[in-house]
């Protein structure tokens, strides 16, 4: 999946419009998680994680330019403007009670994190244990430094490669890595009780 | 997933990575294996892998439920309204589109859903429905047939047609994935593309046909159906979602990269479309976009300034012929391009075809002349900058010129520019016939590829082109002055010149006139200088031109002696006996031998008005005496020679048009009086039937030809302006009237039928207004007097058919000049002899008020000629004293009678004695 490579991206780094579209179509699974992941929860049943990426597509078609002009990967250019779509949009729908909107795209807190792990187990039999679980994976999550919880996140539900999530996040790819490893280290223990359920 | 500088990454993530590569990839995985396989780091991994495996787990489960999807989203619509959700075929600017069944009609069918985020206000929904009901109207084998569009659970969608296929765009870009290949395959790939075109281009022309634009026309709205059928969707969808939010306001309509140059400028018609579609043709046989750029205004400057790079060039293996259609539909002068999409469609079927296309290569000015020949009306507005073009090329001439390079330069170098410069010239000749004709008298004009004289559809001449061509005049004059050593500049300035001023005497306005005079001594002037070529027959071209003009002078002195010139001229041309010197020579003998028909009839006499600067003439012919052939000898001549020609090529048209005109010429007594006495001369009026039926018959042949139907038309009102000269036509009281033929009235309204096609058609012509003026006066008056023999009861029914001819000629006639008096004598005494007439006949029908109205009217005609006449030096002996012919009861009224017996005394003052034996009143003024 490097970007380098990919003769459909070159095409469209060449000029080509008509490239957008197809590259865009195979990010779009990825786009989708990224969103729903990362979406208000005030927002649920407001907004649709699909409205949100086909709004960015709208903006990327409108800023292909930007694209050509630095030199960032396909995939993360189009993030960003994700990111900058879903900005917009939860300012527009949770106005000045999102002043911290920027910051909340971009970070989740580890509360919206643990809740989507636990959130899959769905036995009630199981709800003590889910919410045990829940403030176990808040604890981890905590402890760890925001760029390591923002890596693990780009790195496992995004699917980004370790250089993805260098680029996206403006760091090194060796730290990227380092940081990855260093998250997963805080979660260990964790696997068998998640994989359980 | 292989970074750059895998050492540097932690040896532990890297193995993770390829862990869970392997897991999503659905490979069996198990932590243990893979721990023993990398032993040095085992025990991390055996602590790592199975929270790798839980996160990826619960990942996967919240894809399955649907996780935190709070409601139905587009992704997931199972049923909107009346559809029922299959799959998604794709997504696009404008929303998702489903393959859905339409359950109450049992149909399938495409079904565009736009995203709920962008919300559209009330009108503009209202736009959106508009532009489905008008896609939805049309029909067409290669257009998606849209069956309505609505609102359902907060969606706005949009139903049409399903097609079991994908937009060229995906098919385009598979192709070059493919690349590269070997030459037959592009070959194939050509003719494919080329069939797709056949039919996207019908498609977009039935839809032009019935005035619906697409507005974004390119790969992605084209979609391919099983082996090669196309269909062309989303018709005015682009229009419908403007300003909506969803094609984003501001922006340009249509997608920029097939977006046509002038659309930059807010133009936008077939053409542009043309455009696109060749544009898109270009991609899809290069398979890459015919522009490309790094961004948006870098984007519409290529299109704007640049051409795309040439298809053979991009592509060798590309035929020839498919290139120049392509390349021609994707000028960038709309102008330069197909006029529609049909004839797009036609040129690429003869491409499948292996025909010859229309658009052989024959360079840019090649394609501006065909075009301008086919759309002068256009071409005239077009033209300027397409001119600017080619001025630009002849400047960029001088200025190679001018440095001191090019003086050093190779002389190969310098001969490369003056080439440059003549083909510009060239060029400026060539638009300069395309638009106003290469002779305005003549109707025909050579096809450049076939070579077979074909008809001009129809020469647009109005202002706003003679404006435009004065100004590449000016610029052609100044830069021949500025030029004086290039003799090629000086004959192409000359010719333009004398094109100039063939427009402005069509025009017939007395400036343009003055204008046209200027023009054709300037050609002369030019000729003169220019020694290096044979330039006889250019300059006796000149002098017939200018002969033509002078016709118009009350003095024919002028004119005869241009003629005369002309012939001596072409008589001792090189090639005097070559087909097109021989019948220059005939035409300047007819010309030569009407001048002289009627310097015969008027004899000396003096303008009607003042004229022209020429002033009053001399006597008839030239002064020095040099007419030496009468009207007799130079119709004979005219005639041998056109019958000679017509021996050699029975079917020319040309040919045949002179002859008419020849034959037309002998009317016995046509139109003066000098003959008028002569007994009727039945060989005379057979060659005049048969000078006619010629006309009648190329007229009928070339509808278009309007100058025939001008010719034909003045033909027959001639012979009727003859009948109604007899004694006591015009005279309503008290003489008798002449019989009125039903022969008369055939000839008469067949005439209107012809000057009604000519104003029709060339509403700007004050020469096909004044005739269409006429034949209503001429058929007003010939049903009046038809009236006074028919019986009692039916009289009033034809009087009033008369009045409305009359009615409808004085509207005609006041239309050409709408205040002041007419400047011209004809139009002056057309329009005073329709009042006139209208004045008895109002009379006569009972209408005093009406009568007093038209004979108000009559009279400021009169006081103004008079008043005309009296700052004359030289006084009219010939003036047509209409005042003795006002109605003898209007003489009555004191509201006139004051007014006619004041007129009457000031141009008693003007007339000199009368011979006792001149007829008097009657003498002029019988029409």
């Amino acid at each position: 999946m490097d970007a380098d490579l990919d003769p459909l991206e070159a095409t469209l780094r060449n000029g080509d419009d008509a490239a957008l579209a197809p590259l865009f179509e195979r990010l779009r699974e990825r786009l989708l998680r990224m969103v729903q992941f990362r979406l208000d929860p005030r927002l649920v049943g407001r907004l649709d994680a699909e409205d949100v990426v086909q709004e960015a597509y709208l903006e990327s078609q409108k800023r292909l330019q930007a694209f050509r002009d630095d030199h960032k990967p396909f995939f993360v250019w189009v993030r960003l403007i994700v990111q900058q779509t879903m900005v917009d949009l939860h300012r527009r729908h949770l106005g000045a009670k999102m002043r911290s909107a920027r910051r909340e795209v971009h970070a989740p807190a580890s509360g919206a994190i643990s809740g989507f792990f636990v959130g899959s187990i769905t036995s009630p039999s199981r709800a003590v244990m889910r919410e045990e679980l829940r403030q176990q994976i808040e604890r981890a999550l905590d402890s760890m430094d925001e760029i390591d919880r923002e890596v693990l996140v780009l790195r496992h539900f995004e699917e980004l490669s370790n250089k993805e999530a260098a680029e996206v996040l403006g760091i090194q790819e060796n730290a990227a890595s380092n940081r990855y490893v260093r998250a997963l280290g805080r979660l260990k223990g964790l696997g068998t009780q998640l994989g359980g359920g | 997933m292989t970074g750059p500088a895998p050492e540097s990454r932690d040896p532990l993530d890297l193995l993770a990575e390829q862990f869970l590569s392997a897991q999503r990839r659905g490979e069996p995985v198990d932590v243990e294996v893979f721990a023993a396989q990398h032993p040095e780091h085992g025990d991390a991994l055996r602590e790592l892998l199975p929270t790798l495996q839980a996160l990826e787990h619960v990942k996967r489960e919240k894809e399955s439920t649907g996780g935190a999807r709070a409601r139905v989203s587009l992704a997931g619509l199972q049923r909107l309204g009346d559809f029922r959700i299959v799959r998604e075929i794709g997504r696009g600017g404008m929303g998702v589109v489903f393959e859905a069944i339409q359950e109450s009609l049992g149909r399938r069918v495409a079904l565009k859903v736009l995203p709920q985020a962008s919300l559209l206000t009330g009108n503009q929904l209202d736009r959106f429905r508009r532009e489905a009901q008008i896609a939805a109207q049309l029909h067409h084998s290669n257009i998606v047939p849209v069956f309505g569009s609505g609102e359902s659970d907060g969606y706005h969608w949009y139903a049409m047609q399903y097609i079991a296929g994908q937009g060229l765009d995906r098919w385009r870009l598979q192709q070059a994935e493919m690349l590269p290949q070997g030459s037959g395959a592009w070959r194939a790939r050509a003719r494919f593309v080329a069939r797709l075109g056949v039919q996207a281009a019908q498609a977009l022309h039935c839809a032009h046909g019935q005035g619906t634009l697409h507005r974004d026309v390119k790969p992605g709205n084209l979609l391919l159906e099983g082996e090669d059928k196309v269909w062309v969707t989303d018709f005015g969808l682009a229009k419908a979602l403007e300003a909506e939010g969803l094609t984003h306001s501001g922006d340009l309509l249509g997608t920029l990269q097939y977006m046509a140059p002038e659309q930059f400028e807010g133009r936008y018609d077939v053409r542009s479309e043309v455009y696109a579609l060749g544009v898109t043709l270009y991609e899809l046989l290069v398979l890459r976009p015919a522009f490309a750029a790094k961004s948006r205004s870098e984007l519409m400057e290529r299109i704007r300034t640049q051409r795309a790079e040439g298809l053979r060039r991009a592509c060798p293996e590309l035929p020839e012929d498919l290139a120049v259609v392509v390349e021609r539909a994707m000028a960038r002068e709309p102008g330069d391009r197909y006029a529609d999409a049909s004839a797009f469609a036609q040129d690429l079927q003869a491409f499948l075809d292996d025909r010859p296309i229309a658009a052989r290569r024959q360079g840019a000015v090649g394609l501006l002349v065909r075009w301008c020949r086919r759309n002068r009306l256009l071409a005239a507005l077009a033209a300027s900058t397409l001119l600017a073009g080619i001025a630009a090329g002849v400047v960029g001439w001088v200025a190679y010129v001018a440095t001191d390079a090019a003086r050093r330069a190779e002389a190969q170098q310098r001969q490369r520019a003056d080439t440059n410069l003549a083909r510009a010239l060239t060029a400026f000749g060539d638009v300069f016939d395309a638009l106003v004709g290469r002779d305005p008298t003549l109707a025909l004009e050579e096809d450049p590829e076939t070579g077979e004289p074909t008809v001009i559809a129809r020469t647009v001449v109005d202002p706003a082109a003679v404006e435009l061509l004065q100004k590449m005049l000016r610029f052609l004059d100044g830069f021949a002055a500025d030029n004086a050593e290039n003799q090629s500049l000086r004959f192409e300035t000359a010719r333009a010149n004398r094109r100039v001023g063939a427009i402005h005497v069509r025009l017939g306005k007395p400036e343009n006139l003055d204008a046209a005079r200027q023009a054709y001594d300037r050609a002369l002037l030019l000729l003169e200088q220019v020694t290096a070529r044979d330039v006889t027959r250019e300059i006796a071209a000149v002098h017939v031109d200018y002969g033509r003009l002078e016709q118009r002078r009350p003095s024919l002195g002028a004119a005869a002696s241009r003629f005369q010139k002309a012939l001596l001229l072409l008589e001792q041309d090189a090639d005097a006996e070559s087909r097109p010197v021989r019948f220059e020579r005939a035409q300047a003998h007819f010309l030569s031998a009407q001048l002289a028909d009627r310097t015969a009839q008027v004899g000396p006499r003096a303008p009607l008005a003042p004229g022209g600067p020429g002033g009053p003439g001399g006597p008839g012919g030239d002064p020095r005496g040099r007419i030496v052939l009468g009207s007799k000898q130079h119709a004979q001549a005219a005639l041998q020679l056109v019958g000679k020609l017509l021996e050699e090529e029975p079917e020319n048209r040309e040919f045949l048009a002179l002859q008419a005109r020849c034959l037309l010429l002998n009317l016995p007594g046509r139109p003066g009086e000098a003959r008028r006495e002569r007994p009727a001369d039945s060989q005379a009026d057979a060659q005049r039937e048969q000078g006619l039926a010629i006309l009648r018959d190329l007229v009928q042949k070339n509808p278009a030809a309007e100058l025939w139907r001008y010719e034909l038309c003045s033909a027959i009102v001639d012979g009727q302006r003859r009948d109604e000269r007899r004694p006591g036509r015009m005279r309503r009281e008290p003489g008798p009237a002449t019989e009125v033929t039903d022969a008369m009235l055939a000839a008469l309204r067949e005439a209107k039928g012809h000057a009604e096609q000519l104003v029709k058609d060339q509403p700007r012509m004050p020469e096909y207004q004044m005739l269409r003026g006429e034949v209503g006066r001429l058929l007003g008056t010939a049903l009046r007097d038809r009236a006074d023999g028919l019986p009692a009861a039916e009289q009033h029914a034809v009087r009033r058919s008369a009045k409305a001819e009359l009615e409808t000629a004085l509207a005609v006639l006041r239309g050409l000049v709408p205040e002041g008096e007419p400047a011209d004598p004809r139009h002056w005494f057309q329009l005073g002899g329709t009042n006139h007439a209208l004045v008895g006949l109002c009379l006569t029908l009972g209408e005093r008020a009406e009568a007093a109205g038209h004979a108000s009217a009559w009279l400021d005609l009169v006081e103004a000629q008079v008043t005309l006449l009296e700052r004359l030096p030289r006084p009219g002996r010939q003036w047509p004293p209409f005042v003795a012919l006002l109605p003898e009861r209007l003489l009555g009224e004191p509201a006139f009678g004051d007014r006619v017996r004041a007129l009457q005394r000031r141009i008693e003052r003007l007339l000199p004695p009368a011979p006792p034996d001149r007829p008097g009143p009657d003498r002029r003024g019988g029409r």
